[in-house]
């Protein structure tokens, strides 16, 4: 997970000063336009990653508003089925989730483009459902064999909140369409679990650690401006 | 510029992809399912540890041998003369039946036709707990009873069994004192 930060920070390091290079060169009076609007998108990654992993399946609705200079609300809406499998445990997940929250785009555009290198944050909440497949109950010795169940019993109705922090970037790859890369670093606020049980995966925040509230996750999607009015930027 | 920001993507979509997730192992340090452990005393001085000469303890259903894993270098339960001794129980029934063959011959690789032999019976009721994902589940043992059986005559070499402990939640101490 730290090699996603440390890369990110490499990432901004290096746009910052490209940005302090393009600053120096444009000290002229002309104005220019920005668009201000409402984006929206999918995640691409969710799709690739149903596609190459067997116990995984998710689709993400992505979606901002640029409502003051560099601020915009940002919301994301998915729906995810995730298996857990380890030696000893395997679950099924199937749920829903939204996220809502705002960037703040800290990178200073060079003529009119409208690239960001963007900071975020969000507070999620999902309704899920967990399936226990099968368990083992561990013991150490194996005199008797192993003990795998067979069980299957779906807990519905559970729930899951979470803060997030996101670092990010977007770029107009043709005009108004643009394609984004984020990490993200969750921390559990709330969850309720089954009844002598643990949520081992949770939709939209990934999957959980015993010992810790935090997770992680990532972001790749393409979107769309759709333009509401232009503004000069002063 | 925007050679520079595909770039950006393409370091960052290898980074994400390429990174590895912790394998979940259950550590050695956890309490899992606990086995059994049982002492021996002097019937004639209760408070005294006694070792059993050659004692052999497998189950009533199997010829092997218990195999206790737990301190480093595995110990079987053949011609054993410690005076305790760690089993498992049936995690799939409520009771688990084992014979304990008392001076086991060195020619008795099986323990059925040499020394003296006692059956215990051990009943219980089982509880499941979740314990973290590496680990899935253990059983809790709850109400634990004991029953001798020798065969015609009572018991061959067991003259006392106790509960010391009826619920059996963890190692850390004995839950069974046999005086012989």
């Amino acid at each position: 997970m730290y090699r996603y930060f440390s890369s990110l920070i490499f990432i901004l390091l290096v746009g910052l000063s490209a940005a302090a290079q393009q600053q120096a060169s444009t000290q002229d009076t002309v104005k220019y336009n920005e668009k201000y609007g409402i984006r929206v998108g999918i995640d691409l990654s969710k799709p690739l990653r149903t596609l190459l992993d067997d116990n995984y399946s998710g689709f993400q609705v992505v979606g901002d508003y640029r409502f003051y200079k560099n601020f915009y609300a940002a919301a994301e809406l998915g729906v995810e089925k995730i298996t857990f499998e380890s030696d000893n445990i395997e679950t099924f997940t199937n749920g829903s989730y939204i996220k809502v929250g705002g960037d703040y785009n800290a990178y200073e555009n060079w003529l009119d483009m409208q690239n960001a290198i963007f900071v975020g944050v969000r507070y999620g909440f999902a309704t899920f459902s967990q399936t226990l497949d099968q368990y083992r109950i561990y013991t150490s010795s194996d005199y008797f064999g192993p003990d795998i169940r067979e069980d299957n019993t779906e807990t519905t109705g559970l729930t899951a909140s979470w803060a997030e922090v996101m670092i990010g970037i977007k770029v107009e790859v043709i005009k108004n369409l643009f394609l984004s890369a984020n990490v993200q670093l969750k921390r559990r606020i709330g969850q309720n679990s089954p009844t002598n049980f643990d949520n081992l995966a949770i939709p939209g925040f990934g999957r959980t650690y015993d010992s810790s509230e935090f997770g992680a996750g990532f972001g790749y999607s393409i979107s769309y401006l759709i333009p509401f009015y232009k503004k000069a930027r002063n | 510029m925007k050679k520079s920001n595909y770039l950006f993507f393409v370091v960052l979509t290898l980074l994400v992809t390429l990174g590895c997730q912790r394998d979940d192992i259950c550590a050695e340090s956890i309490e899992t399912t606990p086995l059994l452990i049982i002492r021996f005393y002097d019937f004639e001085d209760p408070n005294e540890l006694k070792d059993p000469q050659n004692l052999s303890v497998r189950t009533t259903d199997s010829t092997d041998f218990v195999i206790n894993t737990g301190g480093g270098t595995p110990i079987e339960y053949y011609r054993y003369s410690r005076d305790s001794v760690a089993i498992p129980l049936k995690t799939t029934t409520d009771l688990t039946e084992y014979v304990f063959t008392l001076n086991t011959a060195e020619d008795d690789s099986t323990a059925t036709n040499s020394g003296l032999r006692d059956t215990i019976s051990f009943t219980y009721g089982r509880q499941e707990e979740y314990i973290n994902r590496a680990c899935a589940y253990k059983i809790s043992y709850v109400g634990l009873k004991v029953d001798v059986d020798g065969g015609a005559n009572g018991s061959n070499w067991i003259q006392d069994i106790q509960i010391e402990e009826a619920n059996v939640e963890d190692q850390n101490q004995a839950h069974v004192s046999i005086f012989f």
